[in-house]
Order: C-alpha cells, then sequence, then structure tokens
C-alpha cells in the first residue's frame, strides 16, 4: 500500500466509523494491522501539494519527483499525461477531482497533491480527501510571478499551511541575475501574505531536464529541503476516547458501553469519563470484553464492550462519548467549514441561506442544528465558513468530520469538518434562533 | 515539447553572448522597470539591452509592444484550451444593465484583480454602448447581444485587443461568453445582484446573477436598493423558471418538526423547510420569511416585479 492510498485508506475510516456493521470492524482491523507494521518505520507522512500557474510546471515537477524517486526505489514513476488527467471518481457522491501521488525519501513519506484549483482544495479537503501541511510554489523563471500567484498563497493560508518552498523552474533559460531578482520577488510575496519570506528554502532547476534524466540534482535538493522543514503537528495523543454506539443495563452491576476506541488506550480500572449530550459521568472500566472475552486492555480500532461501574443505564445515550477523564471536550458550539452537495452528487437543486436549521450526524450522535454561514447565501456545488449552535452540549473535537441530511427527504445535503470549537451557549425553551440571535 | 527545448536553449545562448558583448544590464535597472510596467525580468533584459538604462522611455514602449505581440500570440495558442472557470457580472443604470461572462481555466484567475478590472471595463463598455438604444413598447425586459469586436474601453482601444492583452498577462485561455444588455419598460429601475458577492466595489460578479425590472408605487418600509437586493438574492437562491401569476392564496409550508435525535422524550424542534417543487417566482416561499410568498412580500412593500433574468456561469 502506497502513502497515497493509505492517505486516502484512512480518510474512508472517518466515514466508516459512523456505522457499526462488521464491514466497518473488518476493515479497523485491518488498519490496526498496518499501523502495526507501519510503526516499524519510524517515517512520518507529510501532506505535500504543488500550487502554482498551470503553464509553469507543476504537473512536469510532480512527474519528475516520481521519476527521480522511483530510480532510488522511493517511488512508482508517474508519467506526464497520467498527472493531468486526474481520476475523476464518484465516492458517497463526492466527485474527487485531484490527483494523488506518493513518493518517500530515506527520512519521510509523502502524500502529493498537484492542485488544479481553489474551491476544488477546499472542497477536497472539508469531504477529508486532501489535506497540505507543505506547499510548493513553483514559478517559471521566464515570467516570474504572476499577478494570480498570490491567490495560491491566499489559498496556502487558508488550509493552514504553515511551511513552503519555493521552486525556481525553467531555470536552464534565464540568466543568473534575472534568477536572484524573481527569488527576490518570490520572497517578498511570501512574506507580504504571512509567511517566512527569508526562511524559506528556494531550489533553482529546471523540472523537464529532471523528468528527461539530463539534471536531476534540482528533485535532490527539493526532497533535501521538505525533509528539513518542520514536521507537522499531527496531536496523536495517547488518552483514550470512545464514541458510544449502543449501551446495555446489568442489574446490580452498571452499564456496559459499546463502541469502537477512536484513540489511545483503555485498561481495566482505568478511571472512565462519560460525555454528552449535556451529561458528565464519572466511572471506572470495572471489565472489558471483546467478542465475549475479558481482556486486560483495549486500543485504537478495537470495537469493545465496557463494563461501567455505578452507571444507571437510562443515563446512557448513544452518542455520548466515553474517554479517559478530562480527554473528550463538549459544547454546543463550534465553528464550521461546509460543502454543499451539488446537484451531481444527489445534492440540493435550490440553495440555502444563513440560519438554516437541519440534522447534523457527527459520530454516532445527531442532533438539530442552526447554521449561521459568513455567506448570506449558499449554493449546491460551494462551500463556506459557519458557526454552529447545538441545542445540547455534545462531544466535539477539531477535525472532526460531519454530514447534514435534509429533514424531509433523509438524504445527505452537505459534508464539513470542525475547525473550532467555541464556548458553550445556552439554549432557551428549544429555540435555537433566538438564542443565536443573541450573540 | 520536447522538440522545442534544445532550440529555446540555443537562443538563450545567443543572448547570454550579446549581453556579454554590447553591456552589462544592472540588477536595479531590471527591478525599477519590472516595477514600472510588470512585465517579466526576461522582456525587461531584453528591452535594456536594445536602448540601455538611459533610455527608460524607449524601454517601456518596446515592451509594451512586444506584450500585444505575445498577447496576440498567447490567444492563438491557449484559445483551444478548456475556460470552466470565470465570472459573470451585472451592472445597472436606471432602466439600462448589462450582463457580460467572462471565463478562464482556473478559479485562482478569476479571483485576481487583474481579471476583475477586466470583466468590469467589458461591463462598463457594453452599458455605455447600451445606453442609448431606443426600446419597443411592452411589459418585458427587451435583450440585444453585442459582439466583443463592436466594443471599446473608455481610451477607444478595442476589446478584443483588451482581452488578448489579458491573456498574454494572465497567461491562461479567456473566453468572453456573454455580452448581453437588457432594456426596462418606462417607469420600471433595473436591480442586480450577484452571488457570491466576488466583484468589485461598483460591480457586482459572481458565479450568478439576477437581474429584475421593479417598481414601486410607494416608498415601502425599507428602500427599493434593499428590497431588490433580497428578491435578487431569493431568485439565485431558488432558481425560478417564470415569473407566474400573482395568486392571492398561496399555499405555504410551515418547517417541518423533527424528533430530537433518538430520543422519544424530547421536543421536538422546528427545521427549515421549503418547497423545492414550486418554480414560478410570484408563488414561491420566500427565501428570507418562509411563510409568505414573494408576492406577498412584494405586495406589503407596493412593489411589483415585471420581468427577471438569471444567469449562472457555464449555462446555456
Amino acid at each position: 500500500m502506497n502513502p497515497a492510498a493509505l492517505s486516502a485508506f484512512t480518510r474512508s475510516l472517518l466515514f466508516n466509523r459512523c456505522s457499526t456493521s462488521s464491514f466497518c470492524n473488518s476493515i479497523t482491523r485491518n488498519a490496526v494491522a498496518f499501523f502495526a507494521t507501519a510503526a516499524a518505520t519510524p517515517k512520518i507522512n507529510v501532506n505535500v501539494g504543488t500550487i502554482g500557474h498551470i503553464d509553469h510546471g507543476k504537473t512536469t515537477l510532480t512527474s519528475a519527483i516520481t521519476r527521480v524517486q522511483a530510480k532510488k526505489g522511493f517511488a512508482k514513476h508517474i508519467k506526464f499525461d497520467e498527472i493531468d488527467k486526474g481520476k475523476e471518481e464518484k465516492k458517497r457522491g463526492i466527485t474527487i477531482n485531484v490527483a494523488h501521488i506518493g513518493y518517500e525519501s530515506p527520512l519521510r513519506r509523502y502524500s502529493h497533491t498537484d492542485c488544479p484549483g481553489h474551491s476544488d482544495f477546499i472542497k477536497n479537503m472539508i469531504c477529508g480527501t486532501s489535506q497540505m501541511d507543505v506547499a510548493v510554489l513553483v514559478i517559471a523563471a521566464t515570467d516570474g510571478v504572476m499577478e494570480q500567484t498570490k491567490e495560491h498563497l491566499i489559498l496556502a493560508k487558508q488550509v493552514g499551511v504553515k511551511n513552503m518552498a519555493i521552486f525556481i523552474n525553467k531555470a536552464d533559460l534565464v540568466e543568473e541575475d534575472d534568477l536572484d531578482l524573481v527569488e527576490m520577488e518570490a520572497r517578498e510575496l511570501l512574506s507580504l501574505h504571512g509567511f517566512n519570506g527569508d526562511a524559506t528554502p528556494v531550489i533553482r532547476g529546471s523540472a523537464l531536464s529532471a523528468l528527461e534524466g539530463q539534471d536531476i540534482s534540482c528533485i535532490e535538493r527539493l526532497i533535501d529541503a521538505l525533509d528539513s522543514l518542520p514536521e507537522p503537528d499531527r496531536n496523536e495523543k495517547d488518552t483514550f476516547v470512545m464514541p458510544i454506539a449502543s449501551k446495555t443495563a446489568i442489574t446490580g452491576r452498571g452499564t456496559v458501553i459499546v463502541g469502537t476506541l477512536e484513540r489511545g488506550v483503555l485498561k481495566k480500572g482505568d478511571k472512565v469519563e462519560i460525555k454528552g449530550d449535556g451529561q458528565t459521568l464519572q466511572t471506572t472500566a470495572s471489565d472489558i470484553q471483546v467478542f465475549g472475552k475479558s481482556v486486560k486492555e483495549v486500543r485504537a480500532g478495537d470495537h469493545c464492550g465496557v463494563l461501567c461501574r455505578g452507571v444507571k443505564g437510562d443515563t446512557v445515550k448513544r452518542g455520548m462519548w466515553a474517554g479517559h477523564p478530562g480527554a473528550v471536550t463538549i459544547t454546543n458550539r463550534v465553528k464550521v467549514e461546509l460543502y454543499l452537495l451539488s446537484e451531481a452528487e444527489n445534492g440540493r437543486k435550490i440553495g440555502i441561506r444563513t440560519g438554516f436549521t437541519d440534522k447534523m450526524y457527527c459520530s454516532t450522535w445527531d442532533q438539530v442544528g442552526r447554521f449561521d454561514m459568513s455567506n448570506e447565501l449558499l449554493m449546491p456545488g460551494e462551500h463556506t465558513s459557519a458557526t454552529v449552535l447545538l441545542m445540547k452540549d455534545m462531544p466535539l473535537r477539531k477535525g472532526m468530520p460531519f454530514t447534514l441530511r435534509e429533514g424531509s427527504s433523509k438524504t445527505t445535503i452537505a459534508r464539513g469538518i470542525i475547525s473550532d470549537l467555541e464556548d458553550h451557549v445556552a439554549v432557551e425553551k428549544h429555540n435555537l434562533k433566538k438564542s443565536a440571535e443573541k450573540m | 515539447m520536447f522538440a522545442r527545448a534544445p532550440f529555446v536553449r540555443l537562443l538563450s545562448t545567443t543572448s547570454r553572448n550579446l549581453a556579454e558583448a554590447e553591456k552589462k544590464v544592472s540588477k536595479e535597472a531590471l527591478m525599477a522597470l519590472r516595477k514600472k510596467t510588470g512585465y517579466s525580468y526576461v522582456n525587461c533584459r531584453k528591452a535594456l539591452i536594445q536602448f540601455g538604462e538611459n533610455d527608460m522611455d524607449s524601454a517601456v514602449k518596446w515592451l509594451k509592444e512586444a506584450a500585444a505581440k505575445e498577447g496576440w500570440a498567447k490567444a492563438a495558442k491557449l484559445g483551444t484550451r478548456v475556460t470552466s472557470n470565470g465570472l459573470v457580472s451585472v451592472v445597472t443604470d436606471n432602466s439600462t444593465a448589462a450582463v457580460v461572462e467572462l471565463s478562464c481555466e482556473t478559479d485562482f484567475v478569476a479571483r485576481s484583480g487583474a481579471f476583475k478590472d477586466l470583466l468590469s471595463n467589458i461591463s462598463n463598455s457594453v452599458l455605455a454602448k447600451a445606453k442609448p438604444q431606443s426600446i419597443s413598447s411592452g411589459s418585458k425586459l427587451q435583450e440585444f447581444t453585442y459582439d466583443l469586436g463592436d466594443l471599446t474601453d473608455s481610451d477607444g482601444k478595442n476589446m478584443r485587443e483588451v482581452l488578448s492583452l489579458s491573456i498574454g498577462k494572465l497567461g491562461e485561455n479567456m473566453t468572453v461568453r456573454r455580452v448581453k444588455a437588457f432594456k426596462a419598460p418606462e417607469g420600471t429601475t433595473l436591480f442586480g445582484a450577484s452571488h457570491p458577492k466576488d466583484g468589485t466595489d461598483d460591480i457586482p460578479m459572481g458565479r450568478f446573477i439576477s437581474l429584475i425590472a421593479l417598481n414601486q408605487s410607494s416608498p415601502g418600509s425599507i428602500s427599493s436598493q434593499q428590497l431588490a437586493g433580497q428578491i435578487c438574492q431569493h431568485i439565485i437562491g431558488m432558481s425560478p423558471e417564470s415569473l407566474g401569476e400573482a395568486a392571492e392564496s398561496v399555499k405555504t409550508q410551515e418547517g417541518l418538526r423533527s424528533q430530537e435525535g433518538h430520543d422519544p422524550n424530547a421536543d421536538p424542534v422546528v427545521v427549515t423547510n421549503i418547497d423545492e417543487s414550486e418554480t414560478a417566482l410570484l408563488r414561491q416561499a420566500f427565501m428570507l420569511n418562509p411563510s409568505q410568498s414573494v408576492h406577498e412580500y412584494l405586495k406589503s412593500h407596493n412593489a411589483n416585479i415585471l420581468d427577471f433574468v438569471r444567469v449562472e456561469l457555464g449555462s446555456e
């Protein structure tokens, strides 16, 4: 399995996690096996995107990287025309319109995206099929910085890129002085848009020469530059978190909660906190069972039942989360990035207006939420930022995906991702509109 | 692609020899010329080699001529490429309006200032040409279609030339797909709006625009501008296909009451629900207040719509 497939595979787990089918368990089991194997290798995964004007050599550079790294056994060579085609797929009603490519260096594994457009990338990020930790800005020395280069930087900033590299392409066709000036201008533009222009690595070369096998040193320098950039934050803590899929009360002993561990390790006897639905319960993991057998501990990906001592059955509900004390955050107000499915993706025909209220499905819970958008109107096929207000405090985490389903037809109309948690807001007499307007 | 490379390299080598033989071009001069004209360092270098650093005016003039040639060449070279991104604009002046659709290859270019300036330029040109146009009597909007070659900018330059210059500058194929003007009947005013609100300060631009012919017998509780903005937004969002009859008794739907989660004891909450099947504008539930029809809303503001236009980027 190559890194790009791993990235896509990991993303698909997020969607499957919402179901409790045996198919889901089968996938998570395989994932555990894979991760155990991967753990032997210390390489971290980094998501790289190429940005820049379409004729400045992004695709040639991408192909050249795979060719150079393939010769070293680190990649499969992707020919130029295979990248430009871009795999058009429909998966769960979403059009995935970016090409995914993987390669490695001695230190890292790279998932590479050739970035086709602003809206397309944002949409793919929201739907979980693309991410960018590092951006490589490709500039042809023959043209220099273009009028729309700043739009490429605005995209990089918007999707959370913190580190960049610059590849000055077609350098063999231009005088040294001109290369100096192009580099200077690129650094200035980066600094103007919130990046550290002076510290950004700049590689001069010719992607075409590298692709033809004439001079591959520029590709080697680019890979070295990528390896030298800071590691992306991954927030992978050991703390135990498990969404509750179902529960069973056992008279005299407590309640058994059932679910799949999303994160961390749980050991028999650990203190456990159950949160959500406006409640917080303290308990202990008296017993842990996997397929009917008691075990001493479970880890991320395991599907299990946990006996919670002293908890009454009617206080626990599907959708609440169990975790180590302090591990689960609950609130009823979040910032999100929202993508409204287009008609071709079985979405709506008409737009929605800010203040739209409908069912939000997240993890194992669903609840009515009100969406106050940064744009007055959102049309199918578009994305926006929004603030969501829920009736009750629910377990939420930055980066979690969710879907919106229309009340009348029960069809999925939007996908989104939690971008930030906000403070709790009191909702009076089930009136979301009134509470939202007070802020 | 591969055959071209050695030839280009040969030119580059020749250029380098010329530079060494004739004169050294300083970085300061290159920077100054780039800042002044916006053209690439490579072309700035060529201009300075030809005219020297003491004759900036000639260098600038040469660069502009070179840009014009490169623009036409680039427009010809890129002309077959698909332009699936872009913006639609709407600009109004009382009873005259212009609607222009300009498309390009990527939405990075569509978001840039240069692209919006070009679209603004073309839109104003269409409006200027349409204003003196006389109209026949009737209750509907009258529509005119213009050819890009018949338009000039405020400097008198042909708009086809302006387009090719922009293609040369931005490096992407661009197509003017729609050049329309509209005239409203006597006593009616035209209002336009876009979504998203991606335009300039003066001209709304977006993937969608709408245009309405509105008259108001007496002022309502909000201004005509505000009222028109709301109706235009509704038209964009709700996709009406016809104006429809002004029905007095309009059936509207309440928001559905939805059960909270899986808890059978939870109180119901009202969720948004609008009938998607109604396509006549006046009979649609008003997007901003679904308990009213558009007709009822207009009536409450003493207003009437005679006709409307809705355009989506890329539509026929």
